[in-house]
């Protein structure tokens, strides 16, 4: 049976997030598993000393230091000099890439109206939190980009960056990594937004990410036509970004054989991760925004 | 194994065809998705229709190839060759005529001739239909085409021979009728072959079979008793019998002769191989009703060793002639032991015809015909006997001499110069022609017994011919039996003839064997019994009730020089011959096709349900 709904094309323009979602978000914080060195002050604690009022460990004073971090009554006790160290406060940098090839741009729920609302949740959690986010968006043409922005001030640059956003050709990720990773970041927290259906893979790509310094997340996006796929018949299959097609007679038997297919493309994908320290997550565009952010992302360690 | 239909084999190149059709590139709905990557894989596996490459392994196509090969296999009908009859449909003629009683083959040789049909119906291949015609005097159908061996082999069961001579003709025609009208119709006469000449049948494109039934049998029979009566005193008799000896040696018999069935005389019977006795007995008693003679000593044929005579001693038949004038008719009727009355044709108004059992009529037909049986002697062109106009001259080219009408005339000689080409009416039967042109035809209607000579006796040399008397006295037996005739005579082996009186309500016949039977009622004029297969008296009784109303003595002899020969017959030209201890060996008289397409048909539909079955399995 073929789907009745559009599986392409976004719907009209519309809020990116219910005003509802706000009070809730601004409850939630990005989690970086890792403490990353980052530069700035920031709210995050970082593995370098710092200032803060967050007491970490002693050390022997050697000339240099700044006489202020001595502790006077350890001295006066023990009579040594030793300097009392804080926890530095960094400023986390978020990378959201957002894979916006016209492969994104399909099913219903839209693959890439969905990705926009969970950034566009996900920035205004970063933004609020005081963390630098920065968008760019994955195409085979020049790339969009936002930010970096910080504080609540970047949330309307956001959402209107990725109100703009729409499917427009292949997809290229290890391109648009490249690219990314030619600029000198900080290493940061990367969510990668996309549906990972590249014909060139999407090994080098995560694995140059990972070798930036960044923690990743995949955020693999899948439409319900493409997990539970309910065409039947002589059919011939056009491919959304290049064009091309394919002539198959699906019957139950090859929905049993893609549906294996897929499994194993996924749980491919998760032993690559898992070997590469990246969190990996299917996001089933068909679940309510609100359940995704408050519920699953939260069980699986993104957001807290 | 053959097939009748090779040709149908052609279908086969169907199959390329169908080959092409999943090579052929199908319409298909196109349907847009995110990408194809997770969907090649399948291609390989669940795509069966991509043009023009390499035909791919797919069980549907194998079904469809062999449910075309099915039925292909079904439509070039093939047979495997079994034992059996190799028609399409059979039709077997049994002889049930008197000689088929002959005892030389044990029990007899109507029995062999009942095995030797059973022997067929048992080798009827599957599904091949059968008939079964006996012939007698008149063919009778003892079972319609039918592949039924219970109903073929009952009929068989119930069929007896009769006291009558065979009408093969008749037999064969209608075997001929049914054989035509079904493919591959054959013919199977059983038969001791006494009968007739009916080669001209031969060459209709059926195959006739002629199983000869019979040995070598050594008979005597009384092949001809009549009486005469007396000129100076009627009520005395003069029996004649006749003897034939059909033997291989010359015969040592006895004939007696009873009266009553009383003994009134015995004479030797000497007669050479194949030589034919007379015999006179004259010293009948006065008032005598029944003379029976009677052969001594056994022989193969028992039916011919007695025969009876009736004496009737009834009034005269009164016969009217309607004629302007006709002197040989005058002189041949006054002749006769009749009480004849003349009548101009313009008296035919004023006197009451209806009141004689016999009207010539000569050359008149009136509009309303009398109640009596009729003779007409030059008819003219009327709805009762059309006529094409006039014809001549003619002569007797074929005749029926085996007809009691004809018995003792020989018309070879008889020449007309002119006279009327007849149209055979439905109810007349032609006894003599000139190639289709008739000039005796007697026959049955509208409750009539009518007998017709087509042209003017002034205008032939019939009446000076000697079997003119002979004739009309026979045309005269026919149309008033028992009445008319000096010679006595009974009907041999056909149906009594019963003409019930109006208030009769019941109708028995008592049997040689004394056995009483009832004879239905029919509506018409006449009531036939035709269970005369015994020699001897039939009493037939006409009752109100209880009450006996009239009572009839018919005699039912043979008296058939053919039938009484047994001596073996030469089989008809046409025919293939067998003998029936051939039909008793193995395998029949040949093999049958049985025929495989019902089976090799159901496989096909078994076959196009799998398909229909793996298909929806798929999907």
């Amino acid at each position: 049976m073929i789907s009745p709904a559009p599986l392409t094309g976004r719907p009209a323009a519309r809020p990116l997030l219910d005003a509802a979602l706000f009070r809730q978000l601004e409850q939630l914080t990005l989690v970086n598993r890792r403490r990353l060195a980052t530069s700035g002050k920031g709210e995050r604690r970082s593995l370098r000393r710092g200032s803060s009022l967050e007491f970490v460990d002693y050390r022997q004073y050697t000339p240099g230091d700044d006489l202020r971090q001595i502790d006077w009554n350890v001295f006066g006790r023990l009579d040594n000099l030793v300097l009392k160290l804080f926890e530095d406060e960094e400023v986390l940098s978020v990378h959201f890439l957002i894979d916006v090839s016209r492969s994104m741009d399909w099913g219903t729920p839209n693959k890439l109206d969905y990705a926009c609302q969970v950034a566009a949740a996900l920035g205004y959690v970063a933004l609020t939190g005081y963390d630098t986010v920065e968008v760019l968006a994955l195409a085979d043409r020049a790339p969009r980009h936002f930010g970096p922005a910080r504080g609540r001030s970047g949330v309307a640059g956001l959402f209107r960056m990725l109100g703009e956003l729409s499917g427009v050709g292949r997809t290229d990720l290890d391109g648009n990594c490249r690219l990314f990773a030619g600029r000198p970041r900080p290493p940061g927290l990367v969510l990668l937004f996309s549906d990972l259906l590249d014909p060139t893979g999407y090994e080098k790509p995560l694995s140059r990410l990972r070798r930036q310094g960044h923690e990743v997340v995949v955020l693999h996006h899948l439409s319900p036509q493409e997990l539970r796929p309910d065409e039947a018949g002589d059919l011939r299959l056009v491919d959304r970004e290049t064009g091309e097609s394919m002539e198959v007679t699906i019957d139950q038997r090859a929905i049993d054989q893609y549906l294996a297919r897929l499994g194993d493309w996924q749980r491919q994908i998760a032993g690559f991760c898992r070997r590469h320290n990246i969190a990996y997550h299917v996001l089933d565009t068909s679940r309510p925004l609100a359940q995704l952010l408050f519920r699953d992302l939260r069980l699986h360690g993104v957001l807290a | 194994m053959s097939a009748f239909v090779p040709f149908a084999g052609l279908f086969l190149l169907l199959a390329p065809i169908l080959v092409v059709f999943y090579l052929l590139k199908v319409r298909r709905q196109d349907h847009e998705v995110a990408s194809t990557l997770l969907w090649r894989h399948l291609t390989r596996d669940v795509t069966a229709h991509e043009p023009w490459q390499r035909l791919r392994w797919n069980p549907l196509l194998l079904l469809q190839i062999l449910v075309l090969t099915a039925l292909v296999a079904a439509l070039i009908r093939p047979y495997l060759r079994l034992p059996g009859t190799a028609a399409g449909f059979e039709v077997v003629v049994i002889d049930g005529s008197a000689s088929m009683a002959a005892a030389d083959v044990s029990p007899s040789r109507f029995d062999a001739a009942k095995a030797a049909a059973r022997s067929i119906v048992a080798h009827l291949g599957a599904g091949i239909q059968a008939a079964v015609i006996e012939t007698g005097d008149s063919p009778r159908t003892l079972v319609g085409a039918t592949a039924d061996h219970g109903a073929l082999n009952a009929a068989l069961d119930a069929a007896h021979p009769t006291v009558s001579q065979t009408q093969m003709r008749n037999a064969l025609e209608l075997a001929l009728a049914l054989a035509k009208a079904h493919p591959g119709g054959r013919i199977d006469i059983i038969s001791d072959g006494a009968f007739g000449d009916v080669s001209d049948l031969g060459s209709t494109g059926v195959p006739i079979h002629f199983i000869a039934i019979g040995g070598r049998g050594d008979n005597q029979a009384i092949t001809a008793l009549s009486a005469r009566p007396d000129p100076v005193a009627p009520n005395r008799y003069t029996v004649f019998v006749r003897v034939d000896n059909d033997s291989t040696t010359a015969a040592a018999n006895v004939l007696s002769l009873l009266a009553d069935g009383r003994l009134v005389d015995t004479k030797p019977v000497t007669a050479a191989a194949g030589a034919t006795q007379g015999f006179v007995f004259d010293k009948v008693p006065t008032g005598a009703q029944v003379v029976e003679a009677r052969l001594g000593g056994k022989d193969s044929l028992l039916l011919d060793n007695q025969a009876f005579l009736l004496l009737h001693q009834q009034a005269p038949a009164r016969v009217l002639l309607v004629t302007n004038g006709n002197p040989f008719l005058l002189a041949a009727l006054r002749y006769m032991p009749i009480s004849l009355f003349q009548a101009t044709t313009s008296q035919l108004g004023l006197v009451n015809a209806d009141t004689y059992d016999v009207v010539v009529l000569d050359g008149v037909v009136p509009p309303i015909l009398p109640k009596g049986n009729l003779l007409l002697v030059n008819p003219p062109n009327t709805p009762l006997l059309p006529s094409a106009g006039a014809v001549g001259p003619l002569q007797v080219t074929s005749e029926r001499t085996d007809d009691p009408v004809l018995q003792y005339v020989n018309l070879t000689s008889l020449v007309v110069r002119s006279g009327e080409k007849v149209t055979p009416p439905g109810w007349a039967r032609v006894l003599a022609d000139d190639n289709g042109a008739p000039l005796l035809l007697v026959g049955q209607t509208q409750g009539h017994t009518i007998a017709a000579l087509p042209f003017s006796l002034q205008q032939s040399n019939l009446p000076l011919l000697s079997a003119f008397p002979i004739l009309l006295a026979n045309v005269m037996d026919f149309l008033a039996p028992g009445q008319t005739a000096d010679i006595v005579n009974a009907p041999s082996g056909g149906p009594l003839l019963i003409q019930p009186l109006p208030q009769a309500t019941r109708i028995e016949v008592q049997r040689p064997d004394h056995s009483v039977v009832a004879v239905p009622m029919g509506q018409g004029p006449s009531v036939a019994y035709a269970d005369t297969d015994e020699v001897g008296l039939y009493v037939v009784t006409e009752k109100a009730g209880s009450r006996v109303l009239f009572q009839q003595t018919y005699a039912v002899n043979l008296l058939s020089s053919r039938e009484s020969d047994i001596r073996p017959a030469t089989a008809p030209s046409f025919a293939n011959t067998t003998s029936d201890a051939n039909l008793a060996g193995t395998g029949g008289p040949t093999v049958a096709p049985f025929e495989l397409w019902p089976y090799v048909a159901l496989l096909a539909a078994l076959l196009l349900m799998a398909e229909w079955w793996w298909y929806h399995r798929r999907a």
